[in-house]
């Protein structure tokens, strides 16, 4: 425990509770900031100082839910993240346990899953673009779907190989002496035990889809267009009403967050394990 | 009879299959990321010694112009200017992400109270869609009507320009980056000091040390292959950014925040110049492999440390 107090009683710690007060309001004022103004009209948005009380109304959010194709855009979204996500966990668990029981291919398959989560998407975007329009998925479901699982699962392959080598070997060997085949001891006995690196990694993925936005923008920009790209346009189309800006941030924002929200302390716990240690 | 027969038949090549699972389980994964990421790459390879644009991309008659591709982007003076500009918003927003993350870290690390609350509050940033963050970031840099304007002008100054002028575009990118990153780096390092062994700093109050000389000689030593790996996986990060930069200002005003990667997307998708734009992503590419290696060798550290 690092000691940032300063003083003695009653007023040990202040300099800490500074510093986290602070923090705080730096972290959380500007997403309030822009709630705030998502459920304001007319003259408040822009009236300064900040109007606090004010009588909050959802019309920028009844506008853009009435705008054209818009709940075909939220379909979209929700589909491809739903998909991808179930996809990527199913081929990740499978791959993340090999390498961390069975070691398939050494340190050369470990450092390249490490590789391949670095290897930026805009680097990827231009082949695939030329790639999926060859096989004529451009602009459609699985095609963006698709595009997702290949970003996402490198990342779900390196968060859950450590989860797996903290299962204790005795356990699976207890399982495999009861007669269990290996196929049996994985789905019975590890991959009950490795729940919480599941939950850590559906909800990385999930948000990671949900928020992605480069293959969105490349792959998929007009037919299939999803709630990423929809809110970047919104920078020309609608460049003065704050309001409506706000309101299709506050729903990209919001549901990633009440999902972090609930699993916080997994979350914290996964990235410590997966996140920094190999 | 019959039906026995083909039940041991199944078991055979389940039996075959289940002593071979580990080389099964990981065929998926590998024709994944075969046909999404490393042919790709390959094709990125290709494309990039051939001549490539919009009239001729679905053709397979390329032609072949060996480097010379590479050569254009390496005399293209604005691509130059945009890879020095990635480093230097790299080293800047790294730097600021490290120095806050590690005040963040030390202060969640005391026996304050309401820790929940403040760990939610340093979660949410990390997992706010760039797109959104750069949204109502250009609000709250608005030169009329922003926040930070608003305040500015409480403390007696003129409003500035923000994001309309080149200088403090640059510093305003900057700076939404690390508040946007410094999250992640806060939760981290948390991770890193919480494993630190409290006797080492028990010691060294005993024996009289400032609680500067512990932070230098217990706690930094003590952390050096977690801060090695957070400044590597951020630095990558900071080199690929394109979201955020997207959202708030399109590279502009003028060029002044056009980063390698927004310079990559302008070539290929609004100039059509498939091949220098995948000689570009090559370039990319090797930046983010060496930064990587860098990485790989401070995660090995760590495991043997």
């Amino acid at each position: 425990m690092v000691d940032l107090s300063i003083g003695k009683g009653r007023f040990r710690n202040v300099l800490a509770y500074i510093v986290g007060i602070a923090l705080v309001i730096i972290l959380i004022a500007p997403p309030l900031y822009m709630i705030s103004i998502s459920l304001k009209t007319g003259r408040d948005v822009f009236s300064m100082p900040p109007k606090f009380i004010f009588t909050p109304s959802f019309e920028n959010y009844k506008e853009i839910f009435a705008s054209r194709g818009f709940l075909e855009t939220v379909y979209n979204t929700v589909i491809i993240s739903v998909l991808s996500t179930l996809l990527t966990e199913m081929i990740g668990a499978m791959a993340a346990y090999s390498i961390a029981k069975f070691r398939t291919g050494g340190r050369p398959v470990l450092y390249s899953v490490l590789i391949m989560r670095v290897l930026p998407s805009v680097v990827l975007g231009l082949p695939l673009f030329i790639m999926f329009s060859k096989m004529r998925i451009l602009d459609t479901i699985e095609g963006l779907t698709l595009a997702y699982i290949g970003f996402l699962l490198p990342n779900t392959v390196w968060l859950m190989i450590p989860f797996f080598q903290g299962i204790s070997k005795s356990i699976e060997e207890a399982a495999r002496i009861d007669g269990c085949t290996n196929f049996r001891t994985f789905a019975s006995v590890s991959l009950p035990l490795c729940r919480s690196g599941l939950i850590v990694t559906t909800v990385y993925n999930i948000t990671g889809a949900w928020n992605h936005f480069y293959y969105a923008l490349t792959l998929a920009p007009t037919k299939t267009r999803v709630l990423s790209v929809e809110a970047s346009q919104y920078v020309g189309e609608y460049a003065v009403q704050w309001g409506t800006v706000a309101a299709i941030s506050a729903v990209l924002i919001i549901p990633p967050a009440i999902l972090i929200f609930f699993i916080q302390k997994q979350l914290v716990a996964g990235l410590a394990l997966g996140g920094v240690k190999g | 009879m019959k039906t026995k027969r083909t039940h041991i038949g199944n078991r055979g090549l389940l039996a075959w299959c289940d002593d071979h699972l580990g080389i099964i389980f990981i065929l998926p994964a590998m024709a994944i990321l075969c046909l999404l990421v490393i042919y790709p790459l390959f094709f990125n390879i290709n494309m990039s010694l051939h001549k490539v644009n919009m009239l001729n991309f679905k053709s397979s008659g390329w032609d072949f112009v060996g480097l010379r591709n590479y050569a254009d982007v390496l005399t293209d003076k604005t691509v130059l200017m945009s890879l020095l500009r990635t480093f230097l918003f790299m080293v800047v927003t790294v730097a600021g992400q490290v120095v806050l993350g590690m005040v963040g870290a030390l202060t969640l690390n005391t026996k304050i109270k309401a820790k929940g609350l403040f760990t939610v509050s340093v979660l949410l940033p990390m997992m706010m869609t760039p797109i959104a963050v750069g949204l109502f970031w250009r609000i709250l840099f608005n030169r009329q009507w922003g926040l930070i304007n608003y305040f500015i002008g409480l403390l007696g100054f003129d409003p500035v320009p923000w994001l309309y002028e080149s200088g403090t575009a640059f510093a305003a990118v900057c700076f939404v980056q690390i508040w946007w990153g410094v999250s992640f780096v806060i939760l981290v390092l948390l991770g890193g000091l919480s494993s630190l062994p409290p006797e080492q700093f028990e010691a060294a109050e005993i024996d009289g040390a400032t609680k500067w000389q512990s932070f230098r000689y217990i706690t930094l030593p003590g952390m050096k292959s977690v801060l090695n790996t957070v400044i590597m996986l951020r630095a990558i990060d900071a080199f690929r950014e394109f979201d955020l930069i997207y959202t708030l200002t399109q590279g502009g005003p003028g060029d002044s925040t056009r980063v390698f990667s927004l310079q990559l997307y302008l070539t290929s998708f609004e100039s059509h110049n498939f091949s220098v734009g995948a000689a570009e992503a090559m370039i990319l590419t090797l930046i983010t492999l060496v930064l990587a290696s860098g990485l790989i060798k401070s995660l090995s550290e760590g495991e043997n440390g």
